[in-house]
């Protein structure tokens, strides 16, 4: 992975509660170690946004989907298991 | 409790006004149950028939499959969709990409998707299909089922009235897999795709409606194309007919004397006898007698091919094919096995229906017997009178015993108790000759002969003679010959 390629994100969730907290501070700690903070992540409040949801067949919160570079992941859940996030990063 | 007429055909007859309205009701069935087909024109029935609108929910097919599958069943989903009158929520899984699970979530997003797509079009009415496929996205069940419970309450806060579908892996056994029904438990139908006697039998069952009246037991259905989900609502047609005290020709000027001046407007006419006795020719005889006072005739045939029919009622001189012309008959042959008892029963009510005919005939039921099972056939029987019935027309019926010399068949004694008029036919042997016997043996509300007449066959038809005056035990199918001294002295014993 080069540094020039940046990993842009966008995790969905439903307004600022403890598990859409717990989901963006995993996610910081991981990519921060892991991409040197080369990532982009945009957050989505379903609440105020449903047709974003009803596009990208958003079902459950949080839900953090990569959106680039392909393929396409979609990672379900408030990303507490941190190994398992590292492992499918490939680290 | 107030029902929402769902205008799915005969449903809401056995639901006895339809889904109970603001509520979720759990379908479950087996794979193949037609619980797609059911939920979807829920919906389509909903657009068509009432101006409501829909939403349905899809955790298993693409919304794509669903559009393209429906199109068969005459529902333009893609027109209704650009119209606004019907949205998906598509929660269908993702073939193009990767999932995976960590920690813990919910299913919020399926909710606020849901609510969204109910506000945006003003629907009332969602369909979910099905409650199987969202489990097996997820790998924690038990988030599922909570969130499941979550959404139950919230479809009930929109104030629609939901449709939720559930596999199940048995026929006869539990409600449905995963538990479902512990969280939708206030109204559960269940469909059934049994196999009986080699052959497949569809029913629908309104297991509980919580608060609220339903007929209860299993009521047979079939899927047919352009229709969707047609119930048969065998016990719940209301036998409220009026009776009728206008007489019709029965076609013979013999036969309507011994039936004390023809048959009843409206009722149904049994007519027994063993193979070649003269039930196609009475058939015939009654078609000719509607026609020839301008009535309309419809004439279902399941024995013989429209070529055979027709040359053999030439040759008792009446021109079906100039009848049909005349627009005074219709003749529909079917042969038994081209299709389900279920598929048979909707095509006869469809013809009466789109034809409207002043008599039916039905030559012969007993042929239809094959096709089914014996209480699919019992069931046929039973939904065909009552549709003749509800007309307020007469409808002949013909049944052909399985023994040449008489006895009892299945037909007839499916059919006796619901029919008006019942005529035998028999083979008497007499004399080292067969000869040919017709009796009345019940005529409801009206006086008829007992005597069992001598009937003959010509070119001209039938014709009816005299009684049998020295024999006995035709009936049995044992006839016996008695000499006259015999039958005098039998006269005199029951004279004062």
């Amino acid at each position: 992975m080069t540094d020039s390629e940046v990993q842009r994100f966008r995790l969905y969730v439903i307004g600022d509660n403890p598990s859409s907290r717990r989901a963006r501070f995993n996610f910081e700690k991981v990519t921060r170690d892991l991409f040197n903070n080369q990532v982009v992540l945009e957050v989505i409040d379903i609440k105020q946004n449903p047709s974003m949801a009803e596009d990208n067949h958003i079902v459950a919160v949080p839900t953090l989907v990569r959106i680039s570079p392909n393929p396409c992941i979609k990672i379900i859940g408030d990303l507490t298991d941190i190994p398992t996030l590292r492992a499918f990063f490939g680290v | 409790m107030d029902k929402l007429a769902t205008g799915i055909e005969g449903f809401d007859l056995i639901s006895q006004g339809g889904l109970p309205r603001g509520r979720t009701t759990l379908l479950a069935g087996t794979a193949g149950s037609a619980k797609t087909v059911f939920a979807t024109q829920f919906l389509a029935e909903g657009i068509r028939k009432s101006n409501s609108l829909g939403v349905f929910v899809t955790f298993e097919e693409p919304p794509e499959d669903i559009r393209k599958n429906m199109l068969s069943m005459g529902w333009t989903i893609n027109e209704w969709e650009q119209k606004g009158l019907w949205r998906f929520v598509d929660a269908s899984p993702q073939t193009d990409m990767d999932v995976i699970e960590t920690g813990e979530f919910d299913l919020g997003a399926l909710l606020v998707r849901i609510e969204f797509a109910v506000n945006q079009i003003g629907a009332t009415r969602v369909a979910i299909d099905s409650l199987g496929a969202i489990f097996s996205q997820f790998a924690n069940a038990a988030i599922v089922r909570t969130e499941l419970r979550r959404l139950a309450v919230a479809l009930k806060g929109m104030g629609v009235t939901a449709l939720m579908t559930t596999e199940r892996t048995q026929e006869y056994g539990e409600i449905a897999r995963f538990g479902v029904e512990e969280f939708v438990t206030d109204n559960v139908i269940i469909l059934r795709n049994v196999l009986e006697d080699e052959k497949r039998r569809r029913t629908i069952e309104i297991l509980k409606f919580r608060g609220t009246s339903h007929q209860k037991g299993e009521y047979p259905f079939t899927v047919l194309p352009n229709n969707g989900v047609v119930v048969i609502p065998i016990s719940a047609i209301e036998l409220k007919q009026r009776s009728s005290q206008t007489r019709v020709t029965s076609g013979s000027v013999e036969l309507d004397r011994m039936c004390g001046g023809g048959f009843f407007r409206d009722s149904l006419i049994l007519v027994s006898g063993a193979t070649g006795c003269g039930k196609t020719l009475m058939t015939a005889e009654f078609i000719n007698g509607g026609t020839s006072h301008g009535e309309r005739c419809l004439l279902l045939a399941y024995e013989e091919s429209r070529e055979q029919l027709f040359r053999n009622a030439i040759g008792w001189g009446i021109d079906f094919e100039k009848l049909e012309q005349q627009g005074l008959l219709r003749v529909v042959c079917a042969y038994p096995e081209s299709a389900g008892l279920e598929d048979h029963l909707i095509r006869v009510k469809s013809e009466i229906d789109q034809y409207k005919p002043d008599r039916v005939a039905v030559d012969s039921v007993t042929a239809l017997e094959r096709v089914g099972s014996r209480k699919g056939f019992r069931e046929f029987i039973i939904s065909i009178a009552s549709f003749v019935k509800h007309r307020e027309i007469p409808g002949l019926f013909t049944a052909t015993t399985a023994t040449l010399m008489g006895g009892p068949s299945v037909t007839e004694s499916h059919f006796s108790s619901i029919t008006d008029t019942i005529i035998l036919l028999r083979y008497v042997e007499m004399l080292g000759e067969m000869r040919r016997g017709v009796t009345v043996l019940k005529m409801r509300g009206s006086m008829h002969e007992k005597e069992i007449r001598e009937f003959n066959i010509d070119s001209r038809g039938m014709h009816i003679g005299k009684p049998f005056r020295n024999v006995v035990g035709i009936l049995s199918g044992k006839p016996e010959y008695l000499s006259q001294e015999e039958t005098d002295r039998l006269e005199r014993m029951f004279q004062d």
